[in-house]
């Protein structure tokens, strides 16, 4: 049985969807949003218990297909050297990420006319530097401004602080001449609208008992709620229905308890991420749409990108305390950002330090790598690894292919029985020589540091979080699937959010860039009312 | 001796396997000496696979009685009647033939001992939970930006 119609309805809670919901409030619309999971509580996150380290390696895991929940969907990726890793539930995977917030540059945008590779992103920095700010608002971005790598921007809140590792490694990448800042951060450093600052748990990607990391659920949901937004949780969507005109009518879906049902809409936007969103529209198929929904171009699906990782460790001999702190927010370097014609790859990436490991993990891992061994060496040894390293990591610009692509599986469903994701994803050469770089300059970094031990890591396999470019945006219907402002080019009244809409990857986190995209589409929705559908 | 030797109660071993244990659990990470940092025996490690890591349990009785063939076979004695020197030894050998299931049980050590309160003691660490107390970090030094400011803007014009 159908429900009410409703005017907008967007599918899943994360960044994205969060972010388009609070936007389209505004109108008085009845809006809706579905998400597969539920709400996680902040009492129920690892830092509050005395076996937080044990905890953390089994509650909330960032890979789907190990933590294995009912609220999760299989993905079939074993045809990739990077696993998926994500969260499905309100706040989506921000419930879990590390709030490393960096915003695009303007090169980004136009790297083909810049460079000659990929594709220009159909706008610009400038055009979404509003949205950059008023999502900067709206999670309370701890930051500094003056940050010589970018336009100006002028950040609500004060940076978190570096620290003694911060101040080693700062001098290391002064002695080198290289750019380096504190991280804007996704994080509230004081007291922000009603939250509680930053008390410097550590493990931000296990959840924040604090609540001061600005994940979707406790920045962006309370302001959408408290606005009349309809959140349903626990309803898993199969599919988009259209009618005889090629026009969206809603969705099948299942709810908690596996009934399925029917929700009418007049406007459908999907906020799924990169491997959700294709997914799903790969699975609305019909007569009208038999490779999948809003999919003429071929390319729903099509052109993944998942930023290839690069973890290289530096022990120093005076204590860091660098266990503590918000472990992937310290600072960043974008020296090496951009394009140079004398190496041999294209585009650049980001260099972002993160903090040290707590003492499990400094025991577990130093014995791993034969550091810290068995018997009467085993507690000098631990002294001598504990608050000591400083971490640092390479986020490469991953440039779009058309044979990097997410499809529906063949053989893997959900509890729904709704196929699974599969991944074929290769790291191209472009990529691999980048990462070859990335790995000099990583040791070169540390050794002027004056670490005493280094240690590659490697590219890291359970690193893709970002899930981008299955649906991307663009002018030419046959070569994108969505128009400069989120339109689907086959569905008038179907919209994408979230990082499917992504060009090109550019090389840092994306998520400050997605809710901002997210918030321009909406705003575009709101000034379009009158002729959305023309 | 077998599997199946696995006691199936509260205390999941018998009296050897546990001794055993002890004298494993000693060699993985003895006492510090100035007695800072207990050893490993000194843990409630069976306890904490009880409550924690149950699935675990058949693997170290795999150990246990792993060891306590090899013991017998080597030297005609029990393991912990050997001197600390031939434990060593004989263990690294089974270390090298049985490389992931000792590597497995070194995790667990290592989980169980580095969350004892007496150890969080030992690193001048408080023993609690991080929240909702929180720690304090350094601030650390922004003025060391000041050569980064001074090179100038460096992002790229479009």
């Amino acid at each position: 049985m159908a429900d009410e119609i409703v005017d907008v309805l967007i599918i899943g809670a994360g960044a994205s969807g969060a972010a388009a919901a609070w936007s389209l409030a505004d109108t008085g619309m009845h809006i809706m949003c579905m998400e597969q999971g539920g709400w996680t509580r902040q009492s129920e996150y690892a830092t509050n218990f005395r076996n937080w380290e044990v905890r953390r390696g089994k509650q909330l895991q960032s890979s789907p297909n190990i933590r294995g929940l009912k609220t999760d969907y299989p993905i079939n990726d074993k045809e990739s050297p990077i696993s998926i890793v994500n969260f499905n539930g309100v706040g989506g995977s921000t419930v879990l990420f590390s709030a490393h917030f960096p915003r695009f540059h303007p090169s980004d945008f136009r790297v083909k006319t810049l460079d000659g590779v990929a594709d220009d992103w159909p706008i610009d920095y400038f055009q979404l530097e509003p949205y950059y700010q008023e999502n900067d608002r709206i999670i309370g971005v701890s930051g500094l401004d003056g940050d010589p790598a970018y336009p100006d921007k002028k950040l609500p809140l004060p940076p978190i602080p570096i620290s003694k590792m911060g101040n080693v490694i700062g001098r290391g990448f002064n002695k080198l001449g290289w750019h380096w800042w504190p991280s804007d951060a996704a994080i509230i450093s004081q007291a922000y609208e009603g939250r509680e600052g930053c008390i410097n748990l550590g493990p931000c990607n296990s959840g924040c008992s604090q609540g001061a990391k600005s994940s979707a659920d406790v920045s962006y949901w309370p302001l959408a709620l408290r606005k009349g937004v309809e959140l349903k949780t626990n309803c898993r969507v199969r599919e988009i229905t259209i009618n005889d005109q090629g026009m969206a009518t809603g969705v099948i879906y299942y709810d908690d308890e596996g009934n399925e049902r029917e929700q009418k809409a007049e406007v459908v936007i999907v906020a799924c991420n990169g491997v959700g969103t294709p997914r799903l529209l790969l699975n609305s198929r019909s007569s009208q749409f038999p490779d999948g929904l809003a999919n003429r171009s071929g390319l729903v699906g099509k052109n993944l990108m998942l930023h290839p990782w690069n973890v290289m460790d530096g022990f120093f001999d005076e204590g860091l305390e660098s266990h503590l702190g918000p472990q992937g927010s310290c600072v960043l370097s974008q020296q090496f950002y951009e394009t140079d014609p004398t190496r041999d790859f294209d585009r650049g990436y980001g260099i972002q330090v993160t903090r040290g490991s707590p003492p499990i993990a400094t025991a577990i891992n130093g014995y791993a790598r034969g550091d810290i061994p068995w018997g009467r060496g085993h507690h000098e040894a631990f002294r001598k690894h504990f608050g000591t390293n400083i971490s640092v990591s390479i986020c490469i610009e991953d440039l779009p292919e058309l044979h990097n692509s997410v499809t529906l599986d063949s053989d893997l469903t959900d509890g729904n029985g709704i196929p699974a994701p599969r991944i074929n994803y290769r790291i191209s050469e472009n990529s691999q020589k980048m990462l070859a770089h990335a790995r000099i300059k990583s040791r070169e970094l540390l050794e002027a540091a004056g670490a005493w031990k280094i240690h590659d890591h490697g590219q890291i396999q359970y690193a893709g979080w970002h899930l981008l470019g299955t649906a991307r945006m663009g002018t030419d219907p046959n070569n994108s699937v969505v128009n400069e402002w989120g339109r689907s080019h086959d569905v008038k009244n179907l919209f994408i959010v979230d990082g499917s809409l992504f060009v090109t990857s550019a090389a840092g986190n994306p998520t400050t860039t997605i809710q901002a995209l997210a918030l321009y589409v909406a705003d575009a929705i709101k000034k379009n009312l009158t002729n959305l559908f023309d | 001796m077998t599997d199946d030797k696995i006691i199936q109660t509260d205390h999941p071993l018998s009296e050897d396997q546990k001794s055993v244990l002890d004298a494993l659990l000693n060699l993985i990470i003895p006492s510090s000496g100035d007695g800072r940092m207990p050893g490993a025996a000194e843990m409630d490690f069976l306890g904490y696979l009880v409550g924690d890591e149950s699935g675990f349990l058949p693997k170290l009785v795999q150990v246990l009685n792993a060891i306590v063939d090899a013991a017998d076979s080597s030297h005609g004695k029990s393991f912990t009647e050997i001197n600390e020197s031939d434990q060593l030894d004989l263990v690294n050998s089974l270390r090298s033939s049985k490389g992931e299931l000792f590597n497995r049980l070194t995790n667990q050590v290592m989980a169980c001992y580095y969350q004892d309160d007496r150890v969080m003691r030992g690193l001048g660490l408080e023993p609690r939970p991080p929240f909702p107390k929180g720690n304090q970090v350094d601030e650390g030094d922004l003025s060391l930006l000041e050569p980064v400011r001074q090179r100038g803007e460096i992002w790229r014009k479009v």
